[in-house]
């Protein structure tokens, strides 16, 4: 019982926790990973379009900043060469080279393709060489365009170098080779920050890298790893199409990484971001949605737990209950406040205790009832409610007194299971006959029988015909059992009195010892008219046989003195 | 809440300590070792400190430096680098050219040593390669030496009618005969006769330009060694007193009264050992650092010292000057 019980509750308590988990838990993980999702999408589409615009704009100013010393080194080729000015020309090429700290050497060369001015900073100035630099790739580049730039190549093996050349409007003037040290690049992308921790570097044609914000990746000249890292970086911004796409820096971290390119250079700007910061605020909400889901959790966790033991607490005590009505304690009262069905159902539960206790107390009375009442009538009694029947009153009532005739002196000599059997085949037809007629067993004795008729209930039409017709069923079946005791050698009658008239009906006893009985005149009648009838005999008074003369005419055996009355009795037989 | 701490902790703090717990200090140490004093680097040294405190690492606070001034004896530098090597610091700073850190590479093959100011990394074997280092030492590069013949250029340009000049020269410098070679076939080119003068004291210098006669030379150039960066005021006394035309490597010198100087800016070169200290107290191998070169090469004029000498700057150096003093 207790462990059935802590199933019980242990189902209930998983059921509420399920029911909450589907309703709370469910919808807030499909919330959080939609929002999860669509963030993330609007995340990296804002991401996406911050480093197309960051890498464009860094390009730009990659540009501006080559597009500056390209526009410098216009004022030295301005000045068509002569014999006699070189002086103004290294005094341009002196003013220049002070102009653009990046500078590294700067040649002019005249329209002839040789060199008249060569500063430097490091080695030794040369002036008016008139070397033939008609075969330098600069030159050779210049035929076409008025700008040349040249490959990036490593100072040293580690400072990346470019060269660049600038001819004038008219070839008169000359041209303007200058090398550059793009280390100084590193101070224009040391400027540009993509989000917190984001940067933005170069990579050449070559795929090799030119500058970095971080000097000392820039130094590193042909770098094995940071080679094979840039192109894969390249080959995946090449395969998405222009498109910002996710890929691995220099460090091996994911980063998101966007690429605009220098047309006039050759050059890939690459804007990055690292994945962890860009995907900053989508975590944070994962985080959050994580944390709302553990809240839920418990919150459910609790609320099944007490909603079970609000319900479990109810359901024991009607669980208690019903054990108790079981058991017979029909006065249990199951105390239950909820205010909601459960309270109800202890309600049900209190009605049904009351209505069994009415319903065993119905029961007890009916089988007290039958044991005089034929079922028919205990069961008109019992359904009719009608207590008051059994109630004493005077009554019209038919009075059935029937016995057998020579059974004392069996009694005292027959074996007793053979009184026994006999006084069972007796009393199993009588019974029958009685039950049959609706007739009311009053007590027995002995071999000795008292029926009323008529009440409690009265009977349908004369009592007396329903009397008569119940005695002669009863004398054919016992005579019939009376053949078959004298087969067997005993040897007995079997005889009936009734009369009818007035006599006090009703329940008489003590305690629970009740039997519904009539007294009166006419039952002592009947009883000495039974006496007096010998075997086969059914004896009347003359008003009962008067009674249904009509329908059954009986002869006279004219006046009998029979005991207790002082008047002869007229005796009729049937 | 776990994540955040975990990147408010993030990189330095733990690695720090990390460091400094397997060197069994509380905090990491930097060693310093300089061939020079600490009153004529102290510029020089403020600019370390002040870049190391920007790059997170405050002195006192959560980094202890410890100094080793050798004072120009180069004899006291392997003793002091041992000295040093035994306080067991995170990183040695190799301060005052290459005898520093060539007295350190002796000792030590794991400690890492970022190098100021060298003149030939590769040639003297501190690294493999510019790009990488490949094995405890890095730091930065000047590449002075190949300064020295500019340096000439310069000084022809101011006297150009010179026909012999000096050379002031430190024989305890690696690359000093490098330079006095370089320096003696650029001299040739130009007909100009070289006269070395040799110092590698403070005593020296005074005996070797002491010895120098003003009337003898028409110009002189003082070749680059933190000896004499240290011995500037020294140097330039003499050089009054000589009343020539002389060239020096640093600013510094023309701030003391010096004609002119060209040269890179060292002070850049500390505050990029200050980035390379920070960054390998914070787990990076100097093998993987390159070599950081000098971008910048500055021409300082003095008039006033041109006014005193009773000469005039031609046009093209006013033009070229990066720095005039006046």
């Amino acid at each position: 019982m207790t462990a059935a019980r802590a199933g019980a509750n242990l189902s209930l308590f998983k059921k509420y926790l399920l029911a909450f988990f589907a309703a709370v838990l469910i919808p807030l993980l499909i919330n959080g990973a939609s929002e999860a999702w669509l963030g993330y999408r609007d995340q990296r589409e804002m991401i996406d379009a911050r480093l197309t615009v960051e890498a464009r704009a860094a390009a730009d100013r990659i540009e501006a900043f080559i597009d500056g010393i390209r526009d410098q080194m216009g004022w030295a080729v301005q000045l068509p060469w002569s014999d006699d000015n070189g002086d103004a020309h290294h005094v341009d090429a002196v003013r220049l080279f002070r102009q653009v700290p990046a500078m590294v050497e700067l040649v002019l060369a005249d329209d002839r393709g040789r060199e008249r001015v060569r500063i430097s900073r490091i080695g030794q100035d040369v002036i008016d060489s008139q070397a033939d630099l008609s075969a330098d790739p600069a030159l050779i580049g210049l035929r076409d365009n008025r700008v040349w730039h040249g490959p990036v190549t490593l100072n040293r093996g580690s400072e990346p170098y470019m060269r660049i050349a600038v001819a004038g409007n008219r070839a008169a003037v000359g041209i303007a080779i200058a090398e550059i040290n793009l280390t100084l690049i590193q101070q224009v992308l040391s400027a540009i920050r993509v989000g917190e921790t984001g940067l933005a570097f170069i990579v050449d044609g070559s795929g090799a890298l030119v500058a970095h914000p971080d000097v000392s990746l820039m130094l590193r000249g042909t770098d094995q790893v940071m080679a094979g890292r840039l192109q894969a970086l390249r080959a995946a911004l090449v395969a998405s199409d222009g498109e910002p796409t996710v890929a691995t820096d220099f460090a091996g971290l994911p980063v998101i990484a966007a690429a605009a390119t220098i047309e006039s250079l050759g050059w890939l700007v690459v804007a990055e971001q690292p994945t962890s910061e860009a995907y900053a605020p989508i975590v944070a909400a994962a985080w959050r949605t994580a944390l709302l889901v553990v809240a839920a959790a418990a919150a459910a966790l609790i609320l099944a737990y007490v909603l079970a033991r609000r319900m479990t607490g109810p359901i024991r005590l009607l669980e208690e209950g019903a054990a108790a009505i079981g058991a017979g304690r029909f006065d249990h009262h199951i105390t239950v406040r909820t205010g909601d069905e459960l309270e109800r159902l202890a309600g049900s539960f209190n009605q049904m205790a009351g209505d069994l206790a009415l319903s065993q107390e119905r029961s007890e009375r009916i089988a007290r009832l039958k044991r005089f009442l034929s079922p028919q009538v205990a069961d008109i009694v019992e359904r009719s409610g009608e207590i008051d029947l059994l109630a004493a009153r005077r009554a019209d009532v038919v009075v059935v007194f029937a016995d057998l005739r020579g059974f004392t002196a069996l009694s005292t000599k027959a074996a007793a299971e053979e009184i026994m059997r006999i006084l069972g085949e007796y009393y199993g037809v009588l019974g029958a006959c009685i039950m049959r007629n609706e007739a009311t067993l009053t007590h027995f004795s002995g071999d000795g029988v008292m029926v009323l008729l008529n009440a409690p209930l009265p009977c349908q039409g004369n009592p007396v015909l329903a009397a008569l017709k119940m005695a002669g069923e009863m004398r054919a079946a016992v005579q019939e059992l009376i053949q078959e005791w004298r087969e067997r050698g005993q040897l007995l009658g079997f005889g009936i009195g009734l009369a009818r008239g007035e006599a006090t009906v009703g329940r008489f006893g003590y305690e629970e010892r009740h039997d519904y009985t009539a007294i009166g005149s006419v039952v002592n009648l009947a009883s000495r008219l039974c006496s007096s009838a010998a075997d086969g005999q059914i004896l009347l008074d003359e008003a009962t046989a008067r009674d249904v003369a009509a329908e059954i005419p009986a002869a006279s055996l004219g006046p009998r003195q029979l005991k207790g009355f002082s008047e002869d009795i007229i005796v009729y037989a049937v | 809440m776990r994540r955040r701490d975990v990147l408010l902790m993030g990189g330095s703090a733990v690695l720090w300590s990390a460091g400094a717990a397997a060197q069994g200090h509380d905090v990491p140490v930097i060693g310093f070792l300089s061939l020079a004093s600490e009153d004529s680097f102290a510029h020089l040294l403020a600019a370390y400190i002040e870049s190391l405190r920007k790059a997170g690492f405050a002195d006192g606070r959560n980094v202890a430096i410890e100094y080793r001034w050798a004072n120009g004896r180069y004899d006291e530098l392997p003793t002091l680098a041992g000295d040093l090597l035994a306080r067991e610091p995170d990183v040695i700073v190799a301060s005052g050219g290459d005898r520093p850190s060539l007295a350190l590479k002796d000792l030590t093959s794991t400690v890492p040593v970022i190098f100021v100011g060298s003149d030939d990394p590769v040639g003297l074997g501190l690294v493999d390669s510019l790009s990488h280092p490949g094995g405890n030492m890095t730091g930065g590069s000047l590449f002075t030496s190949e300064l020295e013949v500019k340096k000439l250029e310069l000084l022809s340009e101011v006297v150009p009618k010179a026909t012999r000049i000096a050379m002031l020269a430190n024989p305890g410098n690696p690359v000093a005969v490098s330079d006095i070679a370089n320096v003696a076939a650029a001299a040739r080119s130009r007909n100009l006769e070289l006269l070395i003068v040799e110092a590698a004291s403070a005593e020296e210098i005074d005996t070797g330009l002491g010895g120098l006669e003003a009337t003898l030379v028409h110009g002189l150039i003082v070749g680059h060694d933190p000896l004499f960066n240290s011995r500037r005021e020294q140097i330039v006394a003499h050089v009054e007193r000589l009343n020539v035309p002389a060239i020096y490597e640093h600013r510094e010198f023309v701030e003391a009264g010096g004609l002119m100087s060209y040269g890179s800016d060292i002070a850049e070169n500390y505050r990029i050992a200050a980035d390379y200290t920070a960054r390998i107290l914070r787990g990076a191998m100097p093998a993987e650092l390159p070599v950081r070169q000098a971008t910048k090469f500055l021409l300082t004029i003095n008039l006033k010292a041109a006014g005193e000498l009773g000469l005039e700057f031609p046009p093209l150096m006013l033009v070229r000057a990066d720095e005039v003093i006046e």
